[in-house]
């Protein structure tokens, strides 16, 4: 289910004047009406200098010095590091992704890899087996799960190791296992470029040609089985055999590659897929750019083949993260030179919060940011705001800070920024306005404001405060596009709907929201789908009856109310048409304090079956789900999840989550949810589990932007273990805001 | 099926319309901003114009503010940055901000460059102090220490340490906008394990000034010239 990361975003516009110049024209515009530093720039009025940096443009020029550069290897067949069919050893750079397309013999493999971290990767892959004639299929597709651990790193003198499980979950079609070493050597013997030298044992597939040995038996492939269980009591059984290969990087563009394989491709050569001749496999590759690799070999003495290879980093944006500047700080004068400017007298004034307000939301505004609420005294103030524009919550507190050391009386010394999400208040940040003065253009200034700087529960309201009488109410629509693609059917991998949506949100009262969407398909053919077989309650598998019957639909109507019972503590209601299956009641509280890395949640729904057509109707079955949640942050931006409870088809069991979080946004994560439902009941695949991404709209844009696109892969959608999909999930809202995610990102605080 | 390409074809119309609107500036979707976006960036790179007149000598003499000219060699590009804010810290030199008219600034010390905005992979900061006390006393064959803390694409920044060496490149007459200046040209050779990058400064023998300066920003942005059009 895609959703959005956070709901409060700056509106983009229907003129053609985009927001990049409506920036540029406010900031000319404020040059001059500041007058007290700048002078009105005549000279260069026109003129772009910012410009938006091209896809190239960030990367690094050779020579010149920069941070050390880990090495990319280059992908196999299977889309992992490797020679043409065969693995090497080599790890991808840390958090690398990389989506392999390969060809041969009419055999096609789409693989998803990714380097959960330096040593683990984790790989999804669907393949497709023409002419494969067997077991009802025509054109055999499947899909399947493998992990590489690398052993050991490779040394001057030692080469890296690497121990993979091919397909260890699936129905085991590609099921194998190896231990592979691989070394590099520069200019070898003399020649240009780079060799890699690779030699592995492998079992099962990688066992199946040459075998030098056995250990024990290995229950042999069975395209019917269910699978998705793991296979450990096959895992190094049976025959092994050696494989190896040579790949030399002859300069930064070309490479040759040659191997010895130990796949006798058997499933496919008793079928008559393709011929295999030869163990012998080689080809060329021919690198584009850092991204996209080509290759074109020899395979099997028979067949030749195609291998699209790209990897892309996370880390690394298309286009970097470009913000207009800052307005500076303004240092106050001395006490000594001007008494006057320190004086507390304006405190007393009632008028002095709506005053400083209209002082600094013009500023604030500009930069997206709200405020919600106002309070001063002589010494402190504190600001409620609202981010609408920054994914970094710590680019929205720099900004705030400044703003306020441009506007308060000097005598205010202790600013208090709480941030506010979804109209709850998640944290409080206290900078001292003598450290944002003295610290501006310091050699590592928001290293030396981190130290400084203080990270607090917000009290769910600021007593006594200023509250802007116009926040509420305020209203939102959109109309435009959706696309909602549906993946692997048996007989088509990709299908989609596509047409337009038109969504509105009203917020009337602090807390309180209404929101709903409707949905015009256009074109579509989610509908021409397989009926479900399950034997289930089918609270998912429906999906095609759903496409049938619902043309336009209300995909969600419903009202919802947060609000903060105490300081640490969330609370959620959310009645009406939750999702396009199901409507009734979600309730949920989260406990979460500002600095933990733990938080645990409590959700409990009452739902009811929404009908095919998606209209207001419901069908007969009901169902009380739920679950309690535990949520932990581990270092370096590992994140895990343990969900237990009442699923939706009424099966009780736990959901696991394991995620990598990048510092932009980007999230990569896996889940698997065992529950009282056998794998008989539950079907293909035996239990739910799929991967979801989370992708930064700034990642692509280079804009900054809250927004984020989500999505969920599985390899089949069952109906045991599956959720309920609420909108407006408390947990993500208020970690985004709290200590560890801010100060993640407090480099950007000067920003 | 005349009706379906149709409809498709209005649906293609919709995507480049997405539209939104409200009472205020918070909306639903996520597509729309991409889009949107997306074509204001295209929009952005047909703005660029080839490089801008440089300002005559009578214009710069009657000018109040002062005038630096950026050449930004990566991305072709050549600006004329106005003064946004000029203060001093607890460190020593004078700090002068100069920013863009569309949101760029650059941050310098004494001349030296200590930080970017609005440019994409931006100097966060740097510390220059080294460079910044040999200059003054135009210490050759000193050997210095100066780090970049760099913007990453992760929202993260990274400090790269680079020990540099600065020498004499001798005695230049510099000619900006129409008017000379005997200057003392200094260079500053830096290196990391990865590579080498030169500052050149040319110093105004009078006040000590540095009135032009190529100097090496980070990995990514390459090297900025700055000449002061104006103090």
């Amino acid at each position: 289910m895609p959703q959005a990361k956070a709901l409060i975003v700056r509106g983009p516009s229907c003129s053609k004047n985009s927001r990049h110049k409506k920036k540029v024209e406010q900031d000319v515009g404020r040059t001059t009406s500041i007058g007290r530093w700048g002078t009105p720039l005549a000279l260069a009025a026109t003129i772009s200098f910012v410009a938006t940096p091209g896809p190239t443009q960030n990367v690094a020029v050779p020579g010149t010095p920069n941070f050390p550069v880990e090495d990319q290897p280059s992908l196999n067949f299977y889309g992992l590091p490797g020679l043409v069919d065969m693995p090497s050893a080599q790890p991808m750079p840390n958090g690398q992704l990389a989506v392999g397309i390969s060809s041969f013999g009419g055999q096609t493999r789409t693989t998803l890899s990714f380097q959960f971290s330096p040593r683990i990767s984790a790989s999804f892959r669907y393949i497709g087996i023409q002419d494969w004639n067997d077991n009802g299929f025509g054109t055999y597709r499947d899909r399947s799960f493998d992990v590489r651990f690398l052993l050991s790193k490779e040394t001057k003198r030692w080469p890296a190791i690497t121990v993979g499980l091919q397909d260890f979950a699936g129905t085991g079609i590609y099921a194998g296992e190896y231990i592979v070493a691989s070394k590099n050597f520069a200019q070898p013997l003399g020649l240009p470029g780079r060799m890699t030298v690779s030699a592995g044992l492998g079992w099962g597939r990688l066992g199946s040609s040459g075998s030098i040995g056995s250990i024990s038996d290995r229950p042999s492939f069975d395209p019917g089985d269910t699978g998705g269980e793991l296979s450990t009591d096959q895992w190094f059984r049976g025959d092994f055999a050696p494989f190896g290969g040579i790949e030399w990087q002859v300069n930064e563009r070309f490479g040759l590659k040659l191997e010895y394989s130990s796949d006798a491709y058997e499933p496919e050569t008793s079928r008559g897929v393709f011929e295999r001749d030869s163990r012998i496999n080689f080809g060329a590759e021919y690198q584009i750019n850092r991204d996209v690799r080509l290759g074109a070999y020899y395979l099997y003495g028979s067949e030749f083949g195609v291998n699209a290879q790209i990897q892309f980093n996370p880390r690394y944006a298309p286009t970097p993260l470009t913000i207009a500047g800052p307005r500076p700080v303004i240092v106050r004068p001395s006490r000594e030179s001007n008494p006057a400017a320190w004086s507390t007298g304006w405190a007393d004034s009632q008028s002095a919060p709506a005053t400083i307000r209209g002082a600094m939301a013009p500023e604030l505004e500009e930069d997206g940011i709200r405020i919600n609420a106002l309070s001063v005294s002589a010494h402190t103030a504190e600001l409620r705001i609202v981010n609408t524009r920054f994914g970094s919550d710590s680019i929205a507190i720099g900004r705030t800070a400044r703003a306020m050391a441009r506007v308060l009386p000097a005598s205010v010394e202790t600013f208090r920024i709480t941030l506010v999400r979804s109209d709850l208040s998640v944290s409080t940040t206290t900078i001292q306005r003598r450290d944002l003065e003295t610290l501006e253009y310091q050699p590592n200034a928001a290293g030396l404001l981190l130290a400084r700087t203080g990270f607090d529960e917000a009290s769910p309201d600021l007593p006594g405060a200023y509250v802007p009488d116009d926040l509420y109410p305020r209203f939102s629509w959109f109309v435009g596009p959706y696309l909602s693609p549906s993946y692997f059917d048996p007989d088509e991998p990709v299908r989609a709907d596509a047409g337009i949506r038109a969504s509105f949100k009203y917020n009337f009262a602090p807390g309180w929201e209404v929101s709903g969407e409707a949905r015009q398909r256009i074109v579509g053919n989610v509908d021409d789908g397989r009926l479900s077989d399950s034997v289930l309650p089918r609270v998912r598998t429906n999906a095609v009856l759903y496409a049938q019957e619902g043309e336009t639909t209300l995909e969600n109507l419903y009202v919802s109310r947060v609000w903060k019972p105490a300081d640490d503590v969330y609370a959620r209601v959310t009645a009406g048409y939750l999702e396009s299956m199901f409507g009734g009641v979600s309730t949920e509280l989260l406990w979460k304090p500002v600095d933990s890395r733990l938080a645990i949640g409590a959700e409990a729904n009452y739902v009811q079956q929404r009908d095919f057509d998606q209209l207001l109707g419901f069908q007969d079955y009901d169902v009380a789900t739920g679950h309690l949640s535990a949520y932990y942050q581990f270092d370096g931006g590992y994140t895990g999840q343990v969900d237990v409870g009442r699923y939706l088809a009424g099966d009780v069991g736990a959901t696991f989550t394991l995620s990598r979080e990048f510092n932009n946004g980007w999230k990569v994560g896996g889940f698997f949810t065992l529950t009282d439902v056998s794998s008989e009941e539950f079907g293909e695949g035996s239990f739910d589990k799929g991967i979801n991404l989370t992708i930064p709209i700034s990642w692509f844009t280079g804009q900054p932007s809250t927004r984020s696109v989500s999505t969920t892969i599985r390899p089949v959608q069952r109906d045991g273990g599956a959720r309920l999909s609420v909108p407006g999930r408390l947990y993500e809202t208020v970690r985004e805001g709290h200590r560890l995610n801010v100060s993640n990102d407090w480099s950007q605080v000067w920003e | 099926m005349m009706m379906r390409r149709a409809l498709a074809g209005l649906g293609l119309a919709l995507i480049l319309s997405a539209c939104a609107g409200g009472s205020d500036r918070e909306t639903v979707s996520t597509q729309a901003e991409l889009f949107n976006t997306i074509r204001g960036i295209n929009t952005a790179r047909r703005d660029l114009e080839a490089r801008p007149p440089t300002p005559s000598r009578a214009q710069l003499d009657s000018r109040k503010a002062g005038l630096l000219e950026v050449s930004f060699e990566k991305r072709g590009l050549v600006a004329f940055l106005a003064p946004y804010s000029r203060r001093t810290d607890p460190l020593p030199g004078q700090i002068v901000v100069w920013r863009s008219t569309d949101g760029g600034q650059i941050v310098q010390r004494d001349g030296l460059l200590i930080s970017t905005k609005g440019l994409g992979n931006d100097l966060a900061s740097a510390d220059i102090a080294g460079t910044q006390a040999a200059l003054r006393q135009q210490h050759v064959h000193q050997s210095v220490n100066r780090t970049h803390y760099l913007r990453r694409d992760d929202n993260t920044q990274a400090a790269l340490a680079l020990n540099c060496t600065i020498q004499t490149a001798g005695h230049e007459t510099l000619t900006i906008v129409e008017r000379q200046f005997s200057t003392h040209h200094l260079r500053e050779t830096c290196i990391n394990g990865q590579g080498q990058a030169v500052n050149d400064y040319w110093i105004d023998n009078s006040d000590g000034t540095i009135l032009k300066s190529r100097q090496w920003v980070g990995p990514e942005l390459g090297y900025l010239s700055f000449r002061l059009l104006k103090k």
